[in-house]
């Protein structure tokens, strides 16, 4: 046992005092009473250090002991842990699900306050409506009650699915949503679609002929797609395909060709998604496993499909949440160019005919759209990856 | 060892391994300069600035920007047309300089010419509204510069400030403020900005003459758009940054001989993250630039007569068919400085962040 000492300072003299276990601290401080009073606390003091560190040693040794313990119910943890996750999934799951609602919640908060601090209520018009026909309105559309009471009916017709009327040319927003809405999701879903099928298939060319001239190419246009703004990409697509080519035409709503639309809203997602697929892919052929897969003779192809390309693909799910959000907004400005008639169109249209019902609905109604996809990947990713901890 | 003098020589023991000084001769002072060492001793920044001039890529997109830069100071003062000015002859309104094509001059500039006045060439045309194009996309540049600086500086300084914070103190402080930063990453940001964007603009009233007014809302507008939603990405960062430099031993040893945490906070950890900083601060330039022009042109961006690049790329597609070069040239602008601050961004990561990997 390890031997610590005391000091103890009678007046000008200083003695060492061994002791080896806590018993002979405690007989020491037995002895205490008979110093003098002057040095009682500094000895209780030195007393109480060395106490500690034994208590530490104690702790120490025990620990080492229970190792061997801890090791024979090592398995035993683990099966537990396991269960433990399956439950931690059920709460991952409701706790996303849970955030999400605030998050729509606070948008539609934001929203509804935001606008109502506009100056002007909505039917200041050039031609001045009397008194009379004003008061009449507000009655209608519940504007003469105070902020907070109408957010909650507000917020009762949206879970009615009522989304109000356009003050521009009145008609049911939930219509002009309904009628609008297809279109968007098509163009949306195709330009995501192609984003991250053609973006995978180049970054993985691009880190499996590395250094040669297919790889040059590849990164110089992802790496120049990344600095070309989506309008001005969708501007020079229309002006040279459809104007001075004329090998399409411009938008016809019986007809539609979504080639151009989509390749304009498709260009900047499929440009960062093959920067990040090279990465990932040149990530995943340096790693053990597949390096193994080589020396066990598999077919090369087989070694890429089945090994890295799988492994290499978990990023860039990651990243289909933000690029969702990107295309939702970037369908904006390219539907607003090739005139499509989906709702991001109506959305610029509507904050250029300063037409807030519209531009409340509008703002809610994607918004909720990009949460619920955002939720959507989180989950999707953390079931495609094992490893990933649930807390 | 009572008598013990650290001056002195202590006497030889016969089994120690006391070297015997009697044995050895001095160096000369030849011998003494090999052992010099040769290079230069070299700060982390330096270091890092070493390797960005050695990457061709960053190099040239530093020289772009540099001729980029220039050209929007001293452009202006050479070039005689004012961004908003009218074009004119002799004090009249010339009403033909409407939709010029590059270096052409209008009937009555080619009279003036002919008679012997000089004229400045309208390098980029005119606009329809008989302006000089050239100047208005100079001006446009430098608006569209300006607003991804600052604009990634108040990122960075709120980021920074709230980052630090969180990381530092760790406990609940930490968890409230993550919170607010979960809750403000998760709102889709691009549209909160458009709905920020839309009232502010109406509710923003400056008095005419102060330096706001001078600005515009819109711009004022965006300036809070960005302070408002973008620094949770900088601050979250950061706070990961600190949480593992808070754990190294001269922190511990800074503690404990009682430094302050502000002063910890300033002089070791916030010059260990530097890295991220600036490589993060860098590339947020660029997509302050995409935010404003996408802005600019739904028709949300700078206050007009002010041009900025995306609202020149929006008005020029009313004459798309006929003057095309009016939307070649912002657009290739806009493109000519995101794509250079993004190789600069990423030539910035490869030098100053050994541990980031492409």
């Amino acid at each position: 046992m390890e031997k610590t000492c005391v000091s103890v300072q009678y007046g000008q003299m200083q003695r060492w005092e061994f002791v080896d276990n806590l018993q002979k601290c405690e007989e020491f401080e037995r002895f205490l009473p008979a110093l003098p009073a002057k040095l009682q606390t500094q000895c209780l003091e030195n007393v109480a250090r060395q106490r500690k560190r034994i208590d530490q040693t104690e702790a120490f040794r025990y620990n080492k002991q229970n190792i061997c313990t801890l090791r024979k119910t090592w398995m035993q943890v683990g099966k537990e842990n396991k269960q433990k996750g399956v439950k931690n999934v059920g709460r991952y799951i409701v706790k996303r699900i849970l955030l999400a609602i605030l998050t729509v919640l606070i948008i539609c908060a934001i929203t509804f306050f935001v606008m109502n601090a506009i100056p002007g209520g909505p039917f200041n018009r050039e031609k001045a409506l009397s008194a009379a026909t004003i008061e009449a309105l507000n009655k209608r559309y519940n504007l003469d009650k105070p902020v907070g009471e109408q957010f909650i009916l507000y917020m009762k017709n949206l879970l009615h699915g009522d989304f109000g009327v356009s003050l521009k040319n009145g008609r049911d927003i939930k219509e002009i949503i309904a009628e609008s809405f297809p279109i968007s999701a098509k163009l949306g879903l195709m330009a995501i679609g192609v984003a991250l099928v053609c973006g995978t298939v180049f970054g993985s060319l691009a880190a499996l002929m590395r250094n040669k001239w297919p790889d040059r190419v590849i990164v110089f246009f992802s790496t120049l797609f990344t600095a070309v703004p989506s309008f001005v990409l969708a501007t020079l697509l229309l002006l040279v395909f459809c104007i001075k080519l004329a090998w399409f035409p411009v938008w016809d709503p019986n007809n539609p060709n979504f080639l151009l639309p989509v390749l304009a809203l498709a260009s900047y997602p499929m440009a960062y998604t093959t920067r990040l697929a090279k990465s990932s892919m040149l990530d995943a052929l340096s790693q053990d496993y597949v390096r193994t897969a080589k020396a066990k003779g598999v077919a090369k192809w087989k070694v890429i499909f089945k090994h890295a390309l799988r492994n290499s693909l978990l990023p860039i799910i990651t990243y289909a949440g933000p690029q969702i959000a990107y295309i939702i907004t970037g369908s904006m400005v390219i539907e607003t160019i090739f005139t499509v008639g989906g709702i991001g169109s109506k959305f610029v249209s509507a904050i250029s005919n300063r037409d807030y019902t519209m531009i409340m609905a509008t703002t809610i109604f994607l918004a909720t759209l990009m949460v619920a996809a955002n939720v959507i990947c989180d989950l999707l990713y953390k079931v495609v990856d094992p490893r990933i901890k649930f807390d | 060892m009572d008598n013990f003098d650290p001056n002195k020589t202590p006497k030889k023991q016969v089994l120690s391994a006391q070297i015997d000084l009697s044995k050895f001769e001095k160096a000369t002072e030849d011998e003494k300069r090999q052992q010099d060492v040769m290079s230069q001793s070299t700060s982390f920044f330096k270091d890092g600035m070493r390797k960005l001039f050695k990457n061709p890529l960053a190099v040239a997109s530093i020289i772009v920007l540099v001729a980029i830069i220039i050209t929007i100071i001293v452009a202006p003062m050479i070039v005689p047309y004012g961004y908003e000015e009218i074009l004119s002859v002799n004090g009249k309104r010339d009403k033909g300089a409407k939709n010029l094509a590059p270096f052409t001059y209008s009937k009555a500039e080619q009279k003036f010419i002919d008679e012997g006045g000089t004229r400045f060439p309208h390098i980029m045309g005119t606009d329809e509204q008989c302006r000089d194009y050239f100047i208005r996309v100079i001006y446009g540049a430098r608006i569209s510069l300006v607003i991804g600086f600052f604009a990634s500086i108040i990122v960075l300084i709120i980021g920074m400030i709230i980052g630090s914070i969180s990381g530092y103190a760790g406990g609940k402080v930490d968890l409230i403020l993550m919170r607010i930063v979960d809750i403000i990453y998760s709102l889709p940001d691009m549209l909160v900005i458009i709905l920020l964007a839309t009232v502010l603009n109406q509710v923003l009233v400056f008095k005419s003459g102060s330096a706001l007014a001078a600005l515009g809302s819109n711009m004022v507008s965006m300036f809070i758009v960005f302070g408002l939603l973008y620094w949770v990405g900088m601050a979250r960062l950061i706070r990961g940054q600190i949480l593992s430099i808070k754990e190294n031993e001269y922190v511990l040893a800074a503690r404990s001989i009682g430094a302050k945490p502000g002063w910890i906070i300033r002089k070791h950890i916030l010059p260990n993250c530097l890295s991220v900083i600036i490589v993060s601060t860098a590339l947020q330039i660029p997509s302050a630039i995409f935010t404003e022009s996408y802005l600019s042109f739904i028709g949300l961006g700078v206050n007009a007569p002010m041009p900025s690049l995306g609202s020149l790329a929006n008005s020029a597609r009313q004459g798309l068919q006929t003057y095309p070069y009016k939307l070649i040239f912002p657009a290739l602008m806009i493109c000519l400085i995101v794509l250079s601050l993004n190789l600069l961004g990423d030539g910035l990561r490869d030098a100053f962040d050994p541990k980031l990997k492409r």
